[in-house]
């Protein structure tokens, strides 16, 4: 019986973010020299987990134990020196180094003063040879894929002193023997006592390499199983298993209307590939997958914020190639972007500034803006959406997330749009707001309104869809019916595995 | 995520090394071409006088350059080399006035101190403070050729004030040769020198790190205001040494046009030798060579008889090109390498 | 070549940042966001009490309107700057652009026989082409507008040299000549004076008024989220910089109006007062915020102190050092006092 005496911990662990609760008294317990699976789906906190034990994020509460001495982590390198590496879902690197100064930065291998450069190449040839993967030390990292960056990552944690290892993603980019390379790394990496964590969507792998699992959902620690012990199944309704009831549930419309938007072959080299799906009025198609699936870069294609190869787009019926927002918001089609804080709203303007961005030459037709005039569209959108607010000239970064989000749709409704693309339209709001935000949803596609609703959030998906369209790797995967789509058989998709009765796109 | 088949991504990192390598191929395949076609206009471009022209001039603002490449590295830019060089300059020479039979070594350590003393100060307002580094060099600018003058009283350090030995420097070099005198030594001097400091120290990697992912850096513990506090007070000490080296070169220093607008000429020799106005790249030896290559236009300018008037039109054609042909070229290059 | 905004730290999933939480909004909210400009004007009643005691120069009025002519030209600039810097770019090369346009109209005239009143209009189209150059590479092709105006600084005023060399042309219409002198009839106030204040008036209602102006405002605080929102983004910067360049053309007939003469050096680094009026005007050098009425005054406190620096002989130079130190000196006040005024909400 191997000594079980914990090296890592979390007790209680919180985390919140503009009052949102990512994290809800989260308390794990890593093993030396075992891999360690922590599965849930997005937004269910395990990058901000692996995060907060890499000194990237402080907890707002709970406490570390590090080989059972509390500790403070403020800092990655403070995690580092600890001997706690992550290796991030989007790797940071330098572009203009080359690999080897990647895998040192900050701690080149010195001779005296002077940095020893063939000792550094070496060592990076030795470590990338052990990863068992062919990247030049010499080359530079700009233009490598995101798997040889992650193995630059693992390469420069190996060069320290590790003890645990946290891997964000790590196969999300990888062909098949890749991930073999990398798993035989890590099953070398435990057996020397280290502890890995291993936070991935694809169930196989994770029963594959590791030797417990965790499961998150909505930010908390819903679980723990021995993979010997149990099935895909019944981590899959671990991470997903939440009465629907408590959402709202749209009707199934009256969307006999015509197809409002419809996009045929659309593409754009690395990005997306052969997008085909159409909206009509008064439906709601959901668009699923994994994060990186590239479903966001299809809603910025459809509004003009990113250029296609290929591929036509018809609004209404016409085809339109559309080259900028402003161009599509003209011809009615809005999208309201994931990041709230970032392309969403202005933070530091007002509630009113900020709704009646989009409308403001029609608001001031000879260009003369009135106040007046914006507070009463602004007032009048408070009401409609029941936004809560001191007064509509508080600054909008005052509002919780919910109110914030509203305020968002607002402005996009302003602009009186016939199609709508959602990209998480209720991520990191409370369920009151989420609540509204769908009854909203509901409201516009009774008015005719095509929604194309991107999202994470699978219960969402299956209550506000008429239909749902599945998208893995820039490609569409799955196209299921309101009726015949599980929260199950969307993940196999999402995720690549094969479910029984399941028909592919 | 990627779609299409990544063929090797080995094949575009290299790529961008061996853009990295055509183009300081091609300053030097320019330098040969202006050479050519000058000398065939005019063979008297290659007289021995034209050639020690250029290698006057290239050394003054190769100094100078190394700390501004530097600068420009880890996305800061510093106009206040003039007015440094300006400054260093005047002190001295004053004190070569007052003092004679000053030692000139003694003098120029005191440029030097005096100028990374200036720089210390740009180092501190951008570093700590924290104020954008175009606010912060453009107000020392100002301060500092401001106390050119008070200190300088207006008044000119005329020749018969600095020191023959000093003046020496830019007219014999070691063994006695008139070709390569000390001036030029000194440059390729402290070229050497900014080599091994970008290559061979912590602090000079930092900085390139720094430059190309300030978040990466932070992250990963490099001391950030710590390397940007080194890296303009070395650029100061440099301007400092520059101020000196004026004098030797021009034998005189005037607090009206010592130094004024060379901060221009600094950027266009830094921007030509292919260092990135983005920041995270530039090489010492595309530097000098974009110093080589400017000092040569502009004696062939002279040469071919064109006046001195178009000398800051130039500048502003080269930074711009420059700046667009690089710019258009690497939006090309990531596009087609990660589909952004 | 720089980013000039603080760096935003990596962020979860959900890109949530670390804003800090909602604060009760304390005090009397309706004068606290114009903390700055409240401080200039402040500021300039207190330059003045110190100019007063110092000369009696000071208290003679007319002697002062008469002084404010001398940095018309830089109070001009700063209105169009203001533009620039709210919307986070900047514009080293508006004192180029004066040279160049004061320079051609020159030639135009002199040298070519243009009358004045096709040179000057042509002059004015001039600058602001100069200008939507400026505007065009910046947003087209996405260059730094540090590296494109520090460029063309040195691109127009070279132009300008190559024009007219050392030389100066001067041959000017009487009625051209000395608009400095022009004052309302009756009173002592220059006709320079009204014509900015008109600018300002007009310029403020721009940019604090019209759809325009709150465009400029929300590229200033956040050009992603702007273009998000179906802002022009493109065709706003390269508004702004044309009307920077019609304005710092304006000046350039101003100029030359005034000195009687068109040289290739006229303003050499003017562009210095101008930012520096424009961020002791409570303008942020991130962008985002900013007055003109904040601009107006700071750019008479700068004036008034030349001209105090010049009444008590302090020579030009003397007083480069003084407005450089100024201008770090406002950029460090307007840190802290953004920070003060995030932390207490």
């Amino acid at each position: 019986m191997t000594d079980r005496t914990p090296i890592l911990s979390t007790h209680q662990l919180h985390m919140a973010f503009a009052g949102v609760d990512v994290l809800k008294g989260v308390s794990l317990t890593l093993y030396p020299g075992e891999v360690h699976g922590l599965v849930g789906e997005n937004g269910a906190g395990k990058s901000t987990l692996a995060k907060i034990i890499a000194g990237v994020h402080r907890p707002t509460a709970g406490e570390i134990k590090y080989q059972n001495r509390a500790v403070h982590i403020p800092s990655p390198h403070v995690a580092t020196d600890l001997g706690i590496a992550l290796i991030h879902q989007e790797p940071l690197t330098f572009p203009d180094l080359d690999v080897a100064e990647n895998i040192f930065a900050g701690r080149q291998p010195q001779r005296g003063r002077a940095v020893n450069w063939s000792t550094m190449y070496k060592r990076a040839q030795e470590l990338l040879s052990s990863l068992g993967v062919q990247i030049d030390p010499h080359a530079k990292v700009r233009g490598m894929s995101i798997a040889d960056q992650q193995m630059i990552e693992m390469a420069a944690a190996l060069s320290q002193d590790v003890k645990v290892v946290l891997m964000d993603e790590p196969t999300a980019s990888l062909t098949p023997s890749e991930v073999a390379h990398l798993f035989k790394n890590m099953r070398r990496l435990r057996d020397q006592g280290v502890a890995i964590v291993f936070i991935s969507h694809r169930l196989e792998e994770v029963f594959e390499i590791c030797d417990r699992v965790s499961v998150l959902r909505d930010g908390e620690l819903i679980g723990e199983r021995d993979p010997k012990t149990t099935t895909v199944d019944e981590i899959i309704r671990l991470m997903v298993g939440r009465p629907l009831s408590a959402l709202f549930e749209k009707q199934a419309g009256t969307y006999q209307g015509e197809p409002l938007l419809e996009v045929k072959n659309l593409s754009r080299m690395k990005k997306f590939s052969d997008i085909s799906l159409d909206v009509r009025a008064g439906e709601v198609v959901g668009l699923a997958g994994l994060v990186g699936a590239g479903r966001t870069d299809v809603g910025r294609a459809l509004f003009g914020l990113l250029d296609t190869d290929s591929g036509e787009v018809r609004l209404s019926g016409k085809p339109f190639k559309i080259k900028s927002p402003r161009e599509a918001m003209a011809h009615g089609l809005v999208y309201v972007p994931e990041d709230r804080q970032h392309h969403g709203l202005l933070m530091p303007m007002t509630i009113s500034q900020n709704m009646t961005l989009s409308i403001l030459e029609r608001l001031a037709p000879r260009g003369w803006l009135r106040e007046q005039t914006e507070r009463t569209v602004t007032q009048d959108y408070v009401q409609k959406l029941r936004i809560v607010l001191r007064h509509v000239g508080q600054a909008v970064r005052e509002l919780s997330g919910g109110n914030q989000q509203k305020v968002v749709l607002s402005k996009w409704l302003l602009t009186r749009p016939k199609v709508l693309i959602l990209d998480e339209p209720t991520r990191g709001i409370d369920i009151g707001a989420k609540a509204e935000v769908h009854r909203l949803m509901g409201e516009l596609t009774a008015q005719g309104l095509a929604i194309l609703m991107i999202s994470s959030e699978l219960p969402e998906i299956l209550a506000m869809s008429d239909r749902i369209v599945v998208m893995r790797e820039g490609r569409i995967v799955a196209r299921f019916d309101k009726q015949a789509a599980t929260q199950e058989h969307i993940i196999a998709a999402a995720t690549g595995q094969v479910l029984e009765g399941v028909n592919p796109a | 995520m990627t779609v299409s088949n990544l063929r090797g991504s080995q094949q575009s990192s290299t790529l961008a090394v061996r853009l990295a390598r055509i183009r300081e191929a091609a300053i030097v395949a320019l330098l040969f071409i202006i050479i050519a076609a000058v000398t065939a206009i005019d063979p008297r471009f290659l007289s021995s006088f034209n050639i020690r022209s250029i290698l006057l001039w290239v050394p003054l603002l190769t100094v100078v350059a190394m700390g501004e490449m530097m600068v420009i590295i880890i996305r800061g830019i510093d106009v206040s080399v003039g007015a440094i060089l300006g400054f260093a300059g005047i002190v001295v020479g004053m004190i070569f006035r007052d003092n004679p039979g000053f030692n000139i070594y003694l003098g120029t350590l005191l440029g030097i101190l005096i100028g990374a003393a200036l720089g210390a100060i740009n180092g501190v307002l951008i570093a700590w403070v924290k104020i954008p580094p175009v606010i912060t060099t453009l107000g020392t600018l100002s301060v500092y050729r401001g106390f050119v003058f008070i200190v300088s009283d207006g008044r000119q350090i005329d020749p018969n004030h600095i020191p023959t030995e000093l003046i020496r420097w830019s007219q014999r070099g070691p063994f006695g040769s008139q070709l390569i005198p000390w001036v030029v030594v000194i440059a390729l001097a402290v070229a050497a020198l900014a080599y091994l400091f970008l290559r061979y120290t912590k602090t000079g990697r930092n900085v390139y790190a720094l430059g190309s992912n300030p978040d990466a850096a932070a992250l990963r513990g490099i001391p950030v205001s710590r390397t940007q506090f080194i890296v303009y007070t070395t650029t100061g000490a440099l301007a400092g040494l520059a101020g000196i080296l004026y004098a030797s070169r021009y034998g005189f220093v005037n607090p009206g046009e010592t130094g004024v607008g060379f901060e221009l000429t600094v950027i266009a020799a830094v921007v030509l030798g292919g260092t990135n106005v983005f920041g995270g790249s530039g090489s010492v030896i595309g530097t000098v060579l974009g110093c080589l290559l400017l000092g040569t236009i502009n004696v062939a300018l002279a040469v071919l008889g064109v006046a001195a008037t178009w000398q800051l039109a130039i500048y502003g054609i080269v930074i711009l090109l420059t700046v667009i042909v690089d710019a258009i070229i690497q939006r090309q290059i990531r596009r087609l390498i990660t589909g952004e | 070549m720089p980013s000039e905004r603080p760096v935003e730290t990596a962020s979860p999933e959900g890109k949530i940042d670390r804003w800090p939480p909602p604060r009760r909004w304390r005090l009397d909210g309706r004068l606290r966001p114009f903390l700055p400009e409240v401080v200039d004007v402040v500021l300039l009643f207190l330059a003045f009490m110190v100019g007063a005691s110092l000369s009696p120069y000071f208290l003679d009025v007319p002697f002062l309107l008469d002084s404010t002519t001398l940095y018309i030209e830089a109070a001009i600039m700063a209105l169009g700057m203001t533009f620039v810097i709210i919307s986070g770019n900047i514009d080293l090369s508006v004192a180029s652009i004066l040279a160049l346009v004061a320079t051609l109209m020159a030639v135009l005239h002199v040298e070519l026989n243009v009358p004045m009143e096709v040179a000057i209009p042509i002059a004015l189209i001039l600058g602001t082409l100069l200008g939507a150059l400026n505007g065009w590479l910046i947003a087209r092709l996405r260059l730094p507008a540090l590296a494109v105006t520090l460029a063309t600084l040195a691109l127009y005023r070279g132009l300008a040299q190559i024009l007219l060399g050392d030389h100066s042309l001067s041959q000017f219409p009487q009625w051209f000549v000395g608009i400095d002198r022009v004052t309302v009839p009756g009173t002592p106030i220059p006709i320079v004076l009204i014509m900015f204040f008109v600018l300002a008036i007009v310029l403020g209602l721009l940019l604090h008024k019209t759809v325009f102006g709150r465009w400029v405002y929300t590229l200033g605080t956040s050009e992603e989220a702007a273009r998000y929102s179906g802002i022009p983004v493109n065709r706003v910067k390269v508004a702004i910089f044309a009307l920077n360049g019609l304005l710092a053309a304006i000046a350039g007939l101003i100029m030359v109006s005034r000195l009687a003469v068109a040289r290739y050096d006229h303003a050499r680094g003017l562009e210095l007062d101008v930012i520096t009026a424009v961020v002791l005007g409570g303008t942020s050098i991130y962008g985002g915020r900013g007055t003109i009425f904040g601009s107006t005054i700071a750019v008479f406190l700068v004036g008034f102190l030349r001209t105090g620096l010049g009444v008590a002989n302090v020579k030009a130079e003397s007083q480069l050092a003084v407005v450089g130190t100024l201008l770090i000196i406002a950029v460090i006040a307007s840190n802290v006092i953004a920070r003060f005024s995030r932390l207490r909400g």
